[in-house]
């Protein structure tokens, strides 16, 4: 499904959306992409806009810890951040019972300058027997 | 320039390592046997693509795989970046530093008798969004029909690790081709490696109970 950006918009980056959304077939993660907006909601859809996630275990259960990438900016061609929410791999040896909750915010910059976005997202990801059966993002703040 | 950066800080890092030092600045989120490594090599060896290919030591708490010791000397001036790199490096006798024909350092270990970085790989193929992502383009490694057949036959998973961001589709910046053929599965992470730069710190680990395990963690250049 592709993102239904609506207008177009020279003002700054100020939130995110979440645009859209799939399973990846085999289970371990869900892809999100997020459009980055100005204050007013407007979508911005101009070339230039990189990304980086800042995020914080809020919660975590499980006899193992997983790690998390290192954080970097990554291109977000027209306004479209693309996040992988779960676990990145095939075939893991995932454990046998896990939770985790992360608190996920973004800075997009943009023509040099640096946007710390308002939106914060949460991630919820579990494994239970081995499967992932959860990995979702929610917006708790716009 | 690295001496410069702080000679003291530098050289405590640069000693040796198992696991990270509480006197090296962290880089943050990263997997942290590999905090002081990539710490490292972006310094002696900016900008450039690496490969590192190791064995290491299972962690049973976590799904991270330790690196053996690795004792590092601060580089003299007036060499290219790719001697400096091998001087650095030079006290470990069982580091192998060469350039691959792709333009990527590769460090390698010699004790790794990998079984499954030379297995060969025909007609691989990424999708859009596969061609212009690292973690993608790995992922269609792994779901490759020989890959997944030698973990089977070798009792072999990787370790898994939280998704992030990841670059989309964008014409113009560097990307996969569409398809590679005749490959093997190090040829592939060299041609990614090469593509997007950054560093590849690939690693395999043995449980007691023979089974195997690998990770592969990818630090974009900076």
């Amino acid at each position: 499904m592709k993102p239904t950006a609506s207008v177009d918009s020279t003002g700054t980056p100020a939130k995110a959306k979440i645009a859209s959304q799939w399973d990846d077939r085999f289970g371990y993660f869900t892809t999100y992409q997020y459009q980055i907006q100005d204050k007013d909601g407007n979508s911005l859809q101009g070339d230039g806009y990189t990304a980086k996630e800042n995020v914080i275990l809020l919660f975590h259960s499980g006899d193992e810890t997983m790690p998390t990438p290192e954080p970097h900016y990554v291109r977000a061609p027209s306004g479209i951040i693309t996040d992988v929410v779960g676990l990145d791999g095939y075939n893991s040896a995932l454990p046998k019972n896990s939770i985790d909750i992360f608190r996920q915010t973004i800075d997009v910059k943009y023509q040099g300058h640096a946007y710390p976005l308002s939106t914060t997202i949460l991630h919820t990801i579990v494994v239970k027997n081995s499967e992932v059966i959860q990995k979702d993002a929610q917006i708790i703040n716009p | 320039m690295i001496i410069k950066r702080g000679l003291k800080m530098y050289f405590a890092c640069l000693v040796t390592f198992f696991q990270p030092s509480l006197l090296c600045a962290q880089v943050g989120g990263a997997q942290n046997g590999d905090v002081i490594l990539v710490k490292n090599l972006r310094e002696i060896y900016p900008s450039n693509p690496v490969l590192v290919e190791s064995y290491g030591v299972c962690d049973s708490q976590s799904t991270i795989i330790n690196l053996p010791s690795v004792v590092w000397r601060v580089p003299s001036y007036g060499y290219d970046k790719m001697s400096q790199l091998k001087y650095a490096l030079g006290e470990n006798k069982d580091l192998m530093i060469y350039k691959d024909a792709s333009g990527v350092a590769v460090i390698r270990r010699r004790g790794l008798a990998s079984k499954l970085l030379p297995i060969k790989i025909d007609n691989l193929k990424f999708d859009e969004n596969q061609q212009y992502s690292v973690e993608l383009a790995m992922i269609a490694l792994l779901k490759s029909a020989p890959v997944k057949k030698t973990m089977s036959d070798l009792d072999m998973k990787s370790m898994p690790k939280f998704g992030g961001l990841i670059s989309g589709p964008d014409p113009g910046q560097p990307h996969l081709v569409g398809a590679l053929n005749g490959q093997t599965f190090e040829s592939v992470i060299l041609s990614i490696v090469s593509k997007f730069q950054g560093i590849m710190v690939y690693k395999e680990c043995s449980l007691k109970n023979g089974s195997k395990r690998f990770s592969y963690d990818y630090y974009y250049p900076q």
